[in-house]
């Protein structure tokens, strides 16, 4: 059937087959049409031949027809048309047979214009003599509903298809069901389909007698039915019983589900509610029998039936005993159940059984079944115990997500049995390593908090954690801040107030979680105004844990209860939840007369007033659901309603209220919430909005004055430590957001950002493709704005963008466009072009990327410019300098973001700062900035003569100060110095080509500042090392990163690539240098050199040399090829290590000011260079690649270079006028008298020239900010 | 064959304008796939499932195997119930919140009567059948909704030959078939013997821990029913369950030999004390009025022509295990194990159990294994990991024993975890005690006696998932 694909004219040979006398001929080409149609090929050229064929007696061929025509007919409407009068005519058939298939296709065929045509043998058919059309038909009317609402109304064929209710035939009545069932879904508004007690009475006749498939079409009908009281509730469920002994499983479900949504309707305690209990349960394990995906099914609704009820299947426990042979989601089910049925009784007998299947080896299995353990120990408390030594013995086996998995459950077991099992915690301790899950750690993190007391070394491990404190996901962050908290309370000594210092600011100041930040500000507040309020709130006794711990949400629990044996019941979610469309009705159980409110059982429905349901969920149950939340992490289905409603409250509430935190009712709310230690996240609100209460409390913070002063007079100076400043290379850019989500843009979308690069505006999108095919022919169009701004080019997106995948594109922006005003002023709508649609969607561009470069002003034009301008204009704000950037690093800043300063004035110990801003369309603004010391706050003035932007730049300048800041800790040219790499303490690594003073890529993967890189030789591979102890290979081109290593105990000092690149020395201060194989597959070092006794400090290769500083004062040389280490003694901590290009010397670094050339052969000390100051950081230095020059950094901002042979210095430059901070790294150019060094933030190039008149402009340095050579340096050292 | 298709334009605006608020409650589209994600059906019913489901499908499920775990999957709101045979995927497709049990259902179904048309489910077999496969398809599913779907009443009007060429008074046969009452039986069936043929086939499963203690059981029960009747047979049948017995205990008290017979015992040597059993659970053919069990607990029906499934019932007490597994399992080292297996049979002497074969798992990293079993053969089957030891047969109350010493390649790091021991076996009797006590035919039309139909009763144990953990 699959032959002949793809031959030239293969379409041809088919026509002409179709049009074959011969009838087999005919027969067998309709076969190939329908064949090479199911693979997805077009063939609907051939549609007019094929509907040629349609007029025969042989029945296989016409089916065949029909089936092509069901196709394709869509495509072809016009020639759709020609099939009407055979189907009119089919209709008429003698044979019923034929004339069901003839109803049954019509109404597949979707075509308007043959609608019409319909309607008469459609009626027709409904009144046929014989049932199985009239079967076939009733379900056509929900096929012709489903084209042509209006139709079917005018038509009458409601009616008729409600008469079809009371027909003889059950197989007629089960279809009318279902087709009436559809429609009245489909316009709930409408009572197409209203059940009344007669009709229920027939369906119920009918449902004895009809096909499995019908009982379960009515058994769904019956389901949506409300009883008017219970008698009748319990005769509907009487006859509906017997069905749970059908062998069909959907109708022993659907059969279940009538059952438990009528049973609210009858006294629980009535002997007939009690009966039928017990009727349900043998069924429901019967059905475990079955084939494993209906046992999934089963399950699903067990589950949800287990929460309801839970006695109905108290004593089947052993059927949910998995079997080695189930499907692993089978497993996965029948373990929640078990811990569902689990009591005092069966407990013996599962946790045995729960120990078996924490050896198995499916993982996701095993985590589960040591979670459920855990369960099980605080659900029954005699077993308690048993399970804690089970776990226990679990944990020694050192199976990595076993330990985890048992520290997570013991920390609930600490929670519901206080006082009990804390001697274990120090098993826990020992494990503290090899946790590397998040939820693992946070548990980990909340038993050393909470047990501070009792564990010696609490503030050590905290203060490991913290070290990594910006790498851990935000749970952890939340309980490691609470931990450390939690210490300080206990044992308020030394290093625990240095912790809270540390900790909070970290999480004030440079985070950008705002439930971290706020719960840094509550602790902060708290510790500051009033610390034994701290105490009674951080320490406060906990609620006890709930014994049901992943129970649903009760309303939920009832709306999934009415959809047994549907998707929403597999999910476990209502079906709004993963259905398109419009709202649906939204099931609820029926509530029974004379119900009580203090029963917890019943749930409301409709009827009750939905704050009404909301109380009864909260009083009874605010424990758990915080407890659910806060430490099992999220739910399978968390309960959003509540919860959300809960934490919204502290949310909004926490900022407006700082000043009466204490406030009884909100602390009670947050005071449960902090002491467990939270983990929600709500979504990240704006950076802008959350910034300005943050501030706030800062300034009454250092205000307060008391017992806890001296700790924040520490945090002041701690963020105003030196070396931080930081010149990001283009204008900041804000983060992506979504501009076009993929349900407005039918499964496509937009996120975007704009920025300005290189002085160009650019718009930064990212499209994604959440839609099932793929997209293709983009294009965009921006509408008139206020600053002109057009496309500079065409939109460029990688097409077709194929399902669930992103593409970024950039576009350059030009302002010459027309301009028309939009409101908002920066608001710009775009227009989105794609092969299925047009979407339009509006964006806001940040002010800042119009600020142009050319906006300097003189002197005497801005003094002008101010008076000029009405005071009536001129606007004040208060701006929050939260990371109290010195006025050097904000006139830095501000001029990265074309912010031009004229004048810098002192007056009265307040720095002034005159600034003008000029944007793309010629306006200008001038600002004013006035700091005080101490004060965190900057006045800020403004006059424009255009009033409407002066917040727009208010909102700019706020912007600005808050960006992330970083110093550059490590440059290096490549092999060929036609790039150059940098990293720095913003944790990432920049790759520049320097003569175009370009970013190429940016590198991340550090999780703390990266101390060195280095590329390997060919250029493809890079290597680093950082503060995280982690060593990255990766790749160049990709920014993948390849390999990461963990093996050092301290941060890694320096890497080097061997020349062939395939290997990685790693230096580090744990006082090894480790070889890692990067071919290899193994993450074990291949060679570990650990001779020196104390911190490594540089390496350098040379051919089969490895030679190595170390602060115990020695030169290490390794000579490979003899497996020999030869030791120099030189008496100085060493830091920086460099081989002459001859391979005869090395020229080392100490911390005593001074570099020494030694002899590598017989280690005699050959030159000593001194006057620069070298006595704290490990500063680098370098020869030129005659070994005539030595060059050096130093301490005092300076670059200095001395001749090797005199050891005189030649020259010493400084980098920045009245910059004294140290200069720390430097790489010599590879082939030519250049040379890279980095000053805080910022990086320069000096180059040689013999031309000493042009010392003005040599070479541009690699940052944006033009920055020139020092022309002493070229004129000293070369004459 | 394609990959990607690319369909007119057309079709896509078409399709997003159907889309709002359209509820569709039923299953969306069938597709098959062989192995590699090809299509070898597809079958669309609902304008909402487009052809880039098909691919969605491929793409996320197929090709990425190890990520699903789950028998139902979304993708971008899309429900994908999926099911595979051999190497053939079947896959039905929803938008809505559909009937998952039902959609399961007819999967399963579906599968039975593709295997009853043309045998297994082979790529090679849908391929060469896919214009019955489609005829199929637009019969038992119309729109969405299943329809008869029951095997013999679709043979009797579609054919792998074409259709039947039928009269108009089968035609009215074949409707009145697919829709009927009795859409089981056909009327006019004639047999010169009236004979039928009751089978009742127990799978015991069993979960034994290692100590030997039962961990769970049960016995899952079929009645198969061959029927070779004339005319519109009504049947009763009657079983040796708890609550009929009891039910006829107290109305016939005065009655004193009425509850034991052992005439009929004969063949159920093992519980011939045990009078009643208790039965769990009880699913009948559609044939029986299940509202008549509900209410008299009789079992009355119209039997369908032939062989068909009477009931199943499921037993969880008072188990007579017909073997017992004795593993011991000690590892040597790392590079030894030993593995000594006793089984002991218990139930009657007269009797024997056959096809006895027992599966003993061992580790992957085995390389050399010495058997030695007392009875039946025992090989080493490296290709299944485990030692398969088969005895023709075994007389009850007997004991036998294999030991075997494995040698294992060090190298291997995994750790083992010990798979359960697993048991095969057939023995003539009913493990549950089930009896059957009755089986009585009236025919009011034709006039021909109970006493005149020949009955044949035949009780077969066999082991269903038995297993000893080692």
């Amino acid at each position: 059937m699959y032959e002949g694909e793809g031959k030239k004219g293969e379409i041809y040979e088919l026509k002409a087959e179709l049009n074959s006398d011969k009838r087999d001929r005919k027969k067998e080409a309709v076969k190939k049409v329908i064949a090479s149609m199911t693979v997805g090929k077009d063939v609907s050229q051939l549609f007019p031949d094929v509907v040629n064929c349609m007029q025969t007696d042989n029945l296989e061929l016409k089916k065949l027809v029909y089936l092509y025509l069901m196709n394709y007919a869509k495509t072809q409407p016009e020639m759709a048309i020609l099939a009407v009068n055979t189907f009119a005519k089919d209709c008429n058939d003698p044979n019923p047979l034929i004339r069901a298939l003839a109803v049954r296709t019509m109404g597949c065929i979707r075509v308007d214009k043959i609608t019409e045509h319909l309607c008469e043998p459609l009626r027709k058919c409904l009144k046929d003599e014989d049932p199985y059309v009239r079967k076939t038909a009733a379900v056509c009317v929900a096929k012709l509903y489903d084209i042509n609402q209006q139709l079917v109304d005018d038509q009458g064929f409601l009616d008729m298809l409600r008469d079809l209710l009371s027909d003889s035939n059950p197989m007629v009545v089960a279809n009318a069901v279902a087709a009436l069932s559809e429609i009245s879904e489909q316009s709930p508004q409408i009572k197409i389909f209203d059940l009344n007690g007669p009709t229920v009475n027939k369906l119920l006749t009918a449902l004895n007698e009809c096909t499995e498939w019908g009982q379960v079409f009515m058994l769904d009908a019956i389901a949506n039915y409300a009883p008017r009281d219970d008698k009748e509730a319990q005769s509907i469920c009487e006859r509906i019983t017997p069905r749970l002994a059908h062998a069909n499983s959907a109708v022993v479900l659907s059969a279940v589900k009538v059952l438990m949504k009528f049973l609210e309707l009858i006294d629980q305690n009535s002997e007939f509610a009690q009966n039928l209990f017990r009727k349900l349960a043998p069924p429901l394990v019967t059905l475990l029998s079955t084939e494993p995906e209906i046992q999934y099914v089963a399950l699903r609704n067990i589950n949800l039936i287990v929460q309801k009820r839970s006695d109905i299947l108290k004593n089947e426990m052993k059927v949910f005993f998995v079997k080695y042979n189930d499907p692993i989601y089978v497993k996965l089910e029948k373990l929640d159940i078990m811990i569902r049925l689990t009591n005092a009784t069966n407990i013996a007998q599962v946790l045995a059984e729960l120990k078996e299947y924490a050896t198995e080896v499916d993982v996701d299995f095993v985590r589960k079944a040591v979670r459920a353990i855990g369960r099980c120990a605080i659900k029954v408390e005699q077993a308690a115990e048993r399970c804690v030594s089970t776990l226990i013995d679990l944990i020694q086996t050192k199976v990595n997500y076993v330990v985890q998995e048992a520290i997570i459950v013991i920390k609930d077991i600490f929670r519901k049995y206080p006082n009990k099992y804390e001697s274990i915690i120090a098993t826990l301790c020992e494990n503290l390593d090899s946790l590397d899950e998040p939820e693992a750690r946070a548990s980990m993190i909340w038993i050393v908090g909470e047990y501070a007391e009792r564990i010696d070394n609490a503030d050590e491990l905290l203060e490991g954690f913290l070290d990594g404190f910006k790498d851990e996901n935000n749970q952890v962050q939340l309980q490691l801040l609470t931990a450390i908290v939690k210490l300080f309370l206990k044992k308020p000594t030394e290093t625990p107030q240095e912790l809270v210092t540390r900790v909070l600011t970290v999480v004030t100041q440079e985070t950008d979680n705002p439930d971290l930040r706020d719960r840094g500000y509550i602790y902060w507040r708290l510790l500051s105004t009033d610390p034994k309020a701290a105490k009674e709130v951080i320490l406060a006794e906990k609620p006890l844990i709930s014994e049901e711990t992943d129970l649903l949400e009760p309303t939920l629990l009832g709306e999934l209860i009415c959809h047994i044996g549907t998707l929403a019941s597999v999910y476990h979610k209502p079906p709004n939840t993963f259905v398109e469309g419009r709202f649906m009705t939204k099931k609820n159980l029926p509530l029974r007369s004379g119900f009580s409110n203090n029963d917890g059982e019943s749930m409301g429905n409709g009827a009750v007033p939905s704050n009404y349901q909301e109380s009864v969920v909260i009083s009874s149950n605010v424990g758990s659901l915080i407890d659910d939340f806060d430490i099992l992490g999220p739910m399978p289905n968390a309960p959003t309603t509540t919860t959300d409603t809960l934490y919204g409250q502290s949310q909004q509430r926490a900022p407006s209220a700082i000043p009466n935190l204490l406030d009884d009712e909100l602390s009670s709310i947050l005071g449960t919430d902090i002491n467990m230690g939270g983990v929600q996240t709500t979504p990240t609100t704006a950076t802008t909005n959350t910034s300005a209460p943050a501030s706030r409390l800062t300034t009454t913070a250092t205000s307060g004055g008391n017992l806890l002063d001296d700790l924040f007079g520490d945090l002041n100076l701690s963020s105003g430590a030196p070396g931080i400043s930081f010149s990001s290379t283009n204008t900041f850019v804000l983060p992506k957001e979504i501009w076009l989500t993929a349900q407005k843009g039918k499964g496509m979308e937009i996120s975007g950002t704009f920025a300005r690069r290189n002085n160009q505006i650019v718009m930064e999108m990212d499209f994604t493709n959440k839609a099932l095919q793929p997209i293709s022919d983009f294009a965009l169009q921006i509408n008139r704005n206020s600053f002109g701004l057009i496309p500079a080019q065409p939109l460029h997106v990688t097409s077709p963008l194929f399902p669930n995948q992103t593409v970024s594109a950039t576009l350059a922006l030009n302002t010459t466009g027309s301009i028309a005003k939009s409101d908002p002023l920066t608001n710009l709508q775009i227009a989105v072009k794609n092969n299925i649609d047009v979407f339009y969607f509006n964006a806001i561009v940040p002010i800042h990327v119009f600020f142009g470069s050319d906006g300097e002003m003189d002197k005497m034009a801005f003094l002008q410019t101010w008076q000029d301008i009405p005071e009536s204009n001129e606007v004040k704000h208060q701006l929050q300098n939260s990371s109290n950037l010195s006025i050097d690093d904000l006139q830095n800043k501000l001029r990265l973001n074309n912010v031009h300063t004229i004048t810098r004035t002192t007056i009265e110990q307040n720095e002034m700062l005159y600034q003008t801003i000029k944007l793309t369309n010629g306006i200008f603004v001038l600002i004013e900035l006035k700091t005080s010391p101490g004060n965190r706050t900057i006045a800020f003035s403004l006059k424009t003569r255009v009033p409407e932007i002066a917040n727009l730049i208010v909102q700019s300048y706020e912007l600005i100060l808050s960006t992330a800041q970083g110093a550059i800790r490590c440059v290096r040219y490549n092999i060929d110095g036609n790039y150059c790499l940098t990293s720095g303490s913003d944790r990432t690594i920049k790759l520049w080509k320097p003569d175009s003073n370009l970013t190429i890529k940016t590198y991340t993967g550090h999780s703390q500042e990266v101390l060195d890189v280095h590329s390997s030789y060919d250029n493809s591979r890079l290597c680093s090392g950082g503060g995280d102890k982690r060593v990255l290979y990766i790749d160049v081109m990709s920014g993948k990163i390849v390999k990461k290593y963990q093996a050092h105990a301290g941060r890694v000092q320096a890497v080097r690539f061997n020349e062939e690149g395939t290997l990685i020395f790693s230096a580090s201060i744990d006082g090894t240098v480790k070889i890692w194989d990067v071919k290899s597959r193994e993450y074990d070092p291949i060679q570990i050199l650990d001779d020196a006794k104390d911190s490594v400090t540089s390496i350098s290769l040379s051919g089969h040399e490895i030679l190595t500083t170390s602060l115990d004062q020695r030169v290490r040389t390794y000579d490979i090829r003899f497996g020999k280490l030869t030791e120099d003694f030189i008496g100085h901590n060493l830091t920086y290590i460099n081989i002459s290009h001859d391979q005869q010397c090395f020229l080392v670094g100490t911390l005593s000011s001074q570099l020494m050339l030694f002899d590598k052969i017989n280690g005699k000390l050959l030159q000593t260079f001194v006057d620069y100051t070298n006595n704290t950081y490990m500063i680098e230095n370098a020869l030129s690649n005659d070994d005539q020059f030595i060059y050096s950094g130093s301490e005092d901002g300076r670059l200095i270079c001395w001749s090797l042979l005199t050891a005189k210095q030649v020259c010493a430059v400084e980098h920045e006028a009245n910059n004294r901070k140290s200069v720390n790294t430097l790489s010599h150019h590879p082939k030519e008298d250049k040379l890279l060094t980095a000053q805080e933030g910022n990086i320069y190039i000096w180059s040689k020239t013999d031309n000493v008149e042009e010392k003005e402009e040599i070479k541009k340095s690699v940052v944006t900010e033009k920055k020139f050579v020092a022309p002493k340096f070229v004129s000293a050292g070369f004459e | 064959m394609q990959q990607f298709v690319v369909f007119p334009l057309l079709t896509h605006s078409h399709h997003f304008n159907q889309i709002k608020g359209k509820e569709k409650k039923m299953i969306g589209g069938v597709f098959i796939y062989n192995h590699k994600g090809e299509v070898l059906i597809s079958r669309v019913y609902r304008d909402d499932i487009g052809r880039n489901a098909v691919d969605a499908f491929r793409v996320n499920v197929i090709h990425a195997r190890q990520q699903s775990r789950f028998p139902v999957v979304n993708i971008a709101r899309t429900s994908f119930f999926y099911t595979k045979r051999s190497n053939i995927w079947l896959c039905a497709v929803a938008k809505q919140n559909i009937n998952a049990a039902m959609v399961f259902e007819f999967l399963n179904k579906m599968i039975d009567v593709m295997q009853s048309y043309f045998g297994k489910i082979s790529e090679e077999n849908v391929k060469n059948n896919f214009v019955l496969i489609y005829e199929l398809l637009d019969e038992i599913l119309d729109f969405g909704y299943p329809q008869n779907s029951d095997t013999g009443v679709l043979k009797s009007f579609i054919t792998q030959q074409g259709v039947r060429p039928v009269t108009r008074e089968e035609q009215t046969n074949v409707t009145s078939a697919v829709t009927g009452q009795i859409g089981w039986r056909r009327e006019g069936i004639k047999y010169r013997r009236n004979e039928l043929f009751l089978d009742v086939i127990e799978s015991v499963n069993l979960l034994m821990s290692q100590q030997g203690q039962v961990l769970s059981t049960h016995v899952a029960g079929r009645v198969v029913m061959k029927s070779y009747l004339s005319g519109m047979p009504e049947c009763k049948f009657g079983i040796n369950d708890k609550i009929t017995v009891e039910n006829r205990t107290k109305t016939t008290t005065d009655s004193t030999n009425s509850t034991t017979n052992p005439n009929n015992g004969s063949t159920n040597p093992a519980t011939t004390t045990k009078t009643a059993i208790a039965i769990d659970d009880c699913q009948f053919h559609q044939c029986v009025k299940l509202s008549k069990f509900e209410s008299e607990h009789s079992i009355s029906f119209i039997p369908p022509d032939g062989e068909f499934e009477l009931m199943r019932y499921r037993t969880t007490k008072d188990i007579s295990l017909p073997f017992r597994v004795i593993p011991l399992v000690r590892e040597i080292g790392r590079t030894k194990m030993e593995v000594k297996v006793v089984v002991k049979s218990n139930f009657k002497p007269t009797l024997i159990g056959q096809k006895i074969e027992i599966r003993i798992p061992i580790p992957p990293n085995t390389c050399d294994v010495q058997l030695l079993c007392m009875k039946g053969k025992a090989k080493h089957k490296a290709s299944d990991n485990a030692i398969v030891w088969k005895m023709k047969r075994m007389g009850g109350m007997k004991e036998s024993q294999l030991s075997a010493e494995i040698e294992l390649t060090p190298n291997d790091k995994k750790k083992w975890n010990r798979p359960p021991i697993s048991m095969n076996f057939e023995v003539p009797f009913a493990p549950s005690g089930f009896k059957v006590r009755y089986l009585k035919v009236f025919e009011h039309k034709l006039n021909y006696s109970d006493s005149e139909t020949i009955k044949w009763v035949r009780y077969i144990g066999k082991s269903g998932l038995y297993e000893t953990r080692s």
